[in-house]
């Protein structure tokens, strides 16, 4: 909100942050006029944007037009942190990356005991599950921003309820909705493994007291084995703004904002997240002080945009994805009602103006 | 002596035309001692219910300016296209349904017992009316631990009694009853409870110690003379409740975020949504609106009814 009245009241500064979703940060310079497109200081001075993962700049490009600079970039929920005593203790064999949904259920299942279940999930709208939606194949909306589950995505939609249903009631290795929504709190206490993006790889552990070096990290499971790993991205950009009255500042600042040093530095002092490039990833002081990165930066080069809602409504889609999947485990949905259901709801919603 | 008191009471009733320079004088010390108010009024609570009216009809973000589109927001929440809103009444109602008779019975039943004369009733009263005093968020988040279904001291005990425990905010069912809960906790010893009190000891001795020599007992002193004599304070805290109850916000808010599965979704939730987490600025002022008239009609109704049973006394 306090963005939203400096917009409003016309002083917002030279560069503005932002943390997009379903990549409403396009908004800001093609319907609000408030970012000015950055092609210009990029082709003027022959800027290198290789430098970056390709989805990171697809992510804030459209139309041709650059509309924001990277800072903080990362898969939606693209590791399972899981507690490596806990996870000794109750038998469990070491996990490893190339877990189908199935071998992960069974892996979880071992480690089910008492007041324990082997994983969780961070959450069930979209954001907090696209690594599985991805990987059984689900599209929330098309490339063009307009249809929602386009093609085979309501089958496969089905697929990946019922993958999150079976963890709960056919499997019981993760909880109900009736102990309440996934507590960070639960990590390496109630769940010994749970979905995460980079800042819980960082935060959870202090927040569930435990050390950060009896957390391992092992990715999300896939369809079939040697399916092509998938994510959307997350992340937070910067961009020179409309009202700027140094914009030529202002996009050098970007430049050091955005370069391989700053974020370097940036990690090791203590900053949650990693800037979109390889070389951050490839640094030796990164990999050392972070190891857990490591997982990040090898399936950075293939991260996805987010999916893009042409009417900027992705936050309603996020509320929505949530309320049906909510019903869906409540069982007053079936699963067969649900996946239409959330399609023609999402539908509903891209059909409406931009607000 | 002159007091400004008695000064301000000539000028009022000064036809402006015969007033005298000092009583001109004084009217603009008048003016000038509130204006601070009137500022505040102005620019906080004035302006932004107009700029409100003009926002209903027109596509706002706050990121550009104003679109004027007509009906088009009105259109949207009341013909079926916005399937969220008039379940979110609904809900909201349902709440009303509810909470209203069961804290005004709550806070008439402790006004009751706070106005009989034992030793120490002025701890009794400050120790019921403490709840009021919490904020709406802090109770919301208490009562969040409180009625976790697997921790809370609520289940416990409960389950301590060998019955089975509700599962609270994370079921459909159960978490209006908790959201009533939180209301209940927080309203039967607040602000009604107060006017109750002193509506009770509006009561002329007369009347009750007339009943006492005719004979009669306490439920026909309270039917026959306590209940008729507080109808108009009655009266008073049931709209008042009303209209508390159809903007129940921040219990929900806090406590649930409108879930599960929208259980607690209410129409004020739906506003706020709209407005601050899809910056739909202009369909949310609409939706205010829509909430305005219908509080608006209910308290007409309630007023048009309130003929055949409130009671004023010299009336």
């Amino acid at each position: 909100m306090d963005l939203l009245s400096l917009v409003a009241s016309n002083t917002l500064g030279d560069i503005v942050w932002f943390p997009p979703r379903m990549r409403n940060h396009i908004s800001w310079g093609v319907l609000y006029n408030i970012v000015v497109d950055h092609m210009p200081f990029v082709e003027a001075e022959n800027y290198d944007l290789g430098q970056f993962f390709p989805g990171v700049v697809a992510s804030s490009t459209f139309q041709g037009r650059l509309y924001w600079m990277p800072f903080r970039n990362e898969g939606t929920q693209p590791v399972i942190g899981y507690h490596i005593p806990l996870a000794e203790e109750l038998g469990m064999p070491e996990p490893h990356d190339d877990f189908t949904f199935d071998e992960l259920i069974e892996w979880a299942k071992i480690g089910t005991q008492g007041d324990v279940w082997g994983y969780a999930m961070r959450g069930r709208g979209f954001n907090a599950w696209a690594a599985e939606l991805k990987q059984f194949g689900v599209e929330v909306i098309d490339d063009e921003g307009v249809t929602a589950f386009p093609g085979n995505s309501v089958e496969n939609m089905k697929k990946a309820m019922r993958y999150s249903w079976d963890l709960s009631y056919t499997h019981e290795v993760a909880p109900k909705p009736e102990h309440g929504s996934t507590s960070e709190l639960w990590f390496a206490q109630r769940v010994v493994a749970i979905s995460m993006n980079v800042g819980n790889m960082t935060a959870w552990p202090i927040q569930a007291n435990v050390d950060q070096s009896d957390v391992g990290f092992f990715y999300p499971p896939v369809e079939n084995k040697g399916d092509r790993r998938r994510s959307n991205l997350n992340e937070h950009v910067h961009g020179v703004t409309r009202s700027s009255k140094h914009p030529e500042d202002a996009w050098t600042w970007l430049k050091w904002h955005s370069s391989k040093e700053f974020n370097v530095g940036g990690i090791l002092s203590g900053m949650v997240g990693a800037v979109g490039r390889p070389d951050v990833f490839a640094d030796p002081r990164v990999q050392e002080a972070m190891p857990h990165y490591a997982k990040l930066a090898a399936i950075m080069p293939d991260i996805e945009p987010d999916w893009f809602a042409l009417n900027y409504r992705g936050a309603e889609l996020e509320t929505e994805s949530n309320v049906v999947m909510e019903q869906v485990m409540l069982g007053d949905l079936t699963i067969d009602q649900a996946a239409p259901l959330l399609a023609e709801e999402c539908q509903l919603i891209l059909d409406r103006p931009p607000a | 002596m002159s007091t400004m008191a008695g000064e301000g009471a000539r000028i009022a009733k000064a036809p402006l035309d015969s007033m005298t320079a000092r009583q001109k004088r004084m009217e603009r010390y008048g003016y000038l001692f509130i204006s601070p108010w009137l500022l505040g009024f102005f620019a906080f609570t004035f302006i932004p219910i107009a700029a409100s009216i003009f926002l209903s009809f027109s596509r706002y973000s706050v990121l550009r300016p104003p679109e004027f589109i007509g009906l088009t927001n009105y259109r949207y929440a009341l013909l079926g296209g916005d399937r969220l809103m008039w379940p979110s009444i609904g809900r909201s109602f349902r709440y009303a349904v509810f909470m209203v008779p069961l804290a005004l019975t709550g806070s008439l039943l402790v006004a009751i017992l706070l106005n009989q004369k034992v030793k120490g009733i002025a701890y009794w009263r400050t120790f019921y009316f403490l709840p009021t005093l919490t904020p709406g968020v802090a109770s919301a988040i208490l009562w969040g631990w409180l009625l976790n279904p697997e921790l809370g001291l609520v289940n416990y005990l409960i389950g301590g009694l060998g019955l089975p425990t509700p599962r609270w905010f994370a079921s459909p069912q159960w978490a209006l009853p908790g959201i009533i809960l939180i209301g209940m906790w927080g309203s039967v010893g607040g602000g009604s409870m107060i006017i109750f009190l002193a509506g009770l000891q509006d009561i002329p001795v007369e009347l009750v110690e007339a009943a006492d020599i005719d004979g009669a007992g306490r439920l026909r002193k309270f039917w026959n003379i306590t209940l008729p004599i507080l109808s108009p304070v009655i009266f008073f805290n049931l709209i008042i409740g009303i209209i508390g109850a159809l903007r129940v916000f921040e219990t929900a808010f806090v406590a649930t975020r409108g879930g599960p599965a929208r259980a607690t979704w209410f129409i004020s939730l739906h506003i706020y949504a709209t407005a601050f987490e899809y910056f739909d600025f202009g369909y949310a002022a609409a939706l205010a609106w829509v909430l305005v008239v219908i509080i608006v009609s209910m308290t007409v109704l309630q007023f048009r009814l309130a003929k055949s049973w409130v009671f004023y006394q010299g009336a």
